[in-house]
């Protein structure tokens, strides 16, 4: 009996609020132009959608890892991110993040997830994969 | 009896602090692009190439201009076999070796009788093909012909 006491004492005291982030991979995200074959140029590429939702009443804050295409043996292609909202026109070479993209947001949102990516014009041939973290938590 | 209700102390604790705890979620991207080998060789044939002097005694002479590239980061290997100029059943046998681009031409002791290989780095490389031959000058007149296959692997 006691312990029914402390439950309904506990349960009401705040609603949870339970962020989420679903990430569609855009077409041709598994098939990137890495250049590599004797010359180069600079790629700015949209490789998801991002719906963001259920933010608590501070809103959502938002961190995208940027990172490197990598192979066994071969040069990494450093990659950087950038978002901008859902439709909107491609971001600008300046508009990318050093390390990571950080922003906040409001209880949802619809974005476009890009990376820019400039390979070397001699790549080692073979096949470059990374993953990409999308990681919201509540804004305290 | 006491230890029961120390349990649900920490129960109620439990619970309560739980309730301050901001949650947070992560999703992923996969990314990958494939490139593609660019190893390449390409031979053009130098001018007396086609007109060897078969007069006898040891010659030596530029036959070949030889491009080769790969975008393989621990570069590649040419092999270039030697072999027979050949007349209705009559052979003078030859020799190869390659120098860089332009170099002086090699003297008779850096040619292979079987197979001459040599590496180059990442990248476009030129290189200058030579055939080392000694006509014994007693072969029958006619037009004596062969070739030399060149093969370029990724190392």
């Amino acid at each position: 009996m006691y312990l029914v006491a402390v439950l309904s004492l506990a349960a009401p005291a705040r609603v949870f609020a339970l962020p989420a982030v679903t990430a569609t991979a855009a077409a041709g995200v598994l098939n990137l132009d890495l250049d590599g074959e004797g010359s180069a140029s600079t790629h700015i590429v949209k490789v998801a959608d991002l719906s963001l939702s259920d933010g608590g009443a501070n809103g959502i804050e938002v961190t995208i890892s940027s990172g490197s295409l990598t192979k066994a043996g071969g040069e990494p292609v450093a990659f950087q991110v950038a978002v901008v909202e859902r439709g909107a026109a491609q971001p600008s070479s300046g508009d990318f993040t050093a390390v990571s993209g950080s922003f906040s947001t409001g209880a949802s949102a619809e974005k476009d997830l890009y990376i820019k990516y400039l390979p070397a014009s001699l790549q080692d041939p073979g096949v470059y994969a990374a993953d990409i973290d999308i990681h919201v938590s509540d804004k305290p | 009896m006491r230890s029961s209700h120390l349990l649900k102390c920490i129960l109620f604790v439990s619970l309560v602090g739980s309730s301050a705890a901001l949650a947070a979620t992560t999703d992923t991207v996969s990314l990958s692009g494939s490139i593609a080998s660019t190893l390449s060789v390409a031979a053009t044939d130098t001018a007396g190439a086609t007109s060897l002097d078969l007069s006898a005694g040891e010659k030596i002479a530029q036959v070949a201009d030889v491009n080769m590239s790969t975008n393989n980061d621990a570069g590649l290997t040419l092999t270039a076999t030697a072999g027979n100029l050949s007349h209705t059943g009559t052979d003078i046998a030859f020799q190869v070796t390659s120098v860089a681009d332009g170099a002086t031409a090699p003297d008779n002791t850096g040619f292979a009788a079987g197979t001459h290989t040599t590496t180059a780095a990442r990248g476009s490389t030129d290189k200058d093909l030579y055939i080392l031959y000694n006509p014994a000058g007693t072969e029958g007149a006619g037009a004596y012909t062969g070739s030399i296959a060149l093969d370029v692997t990724d190392n």
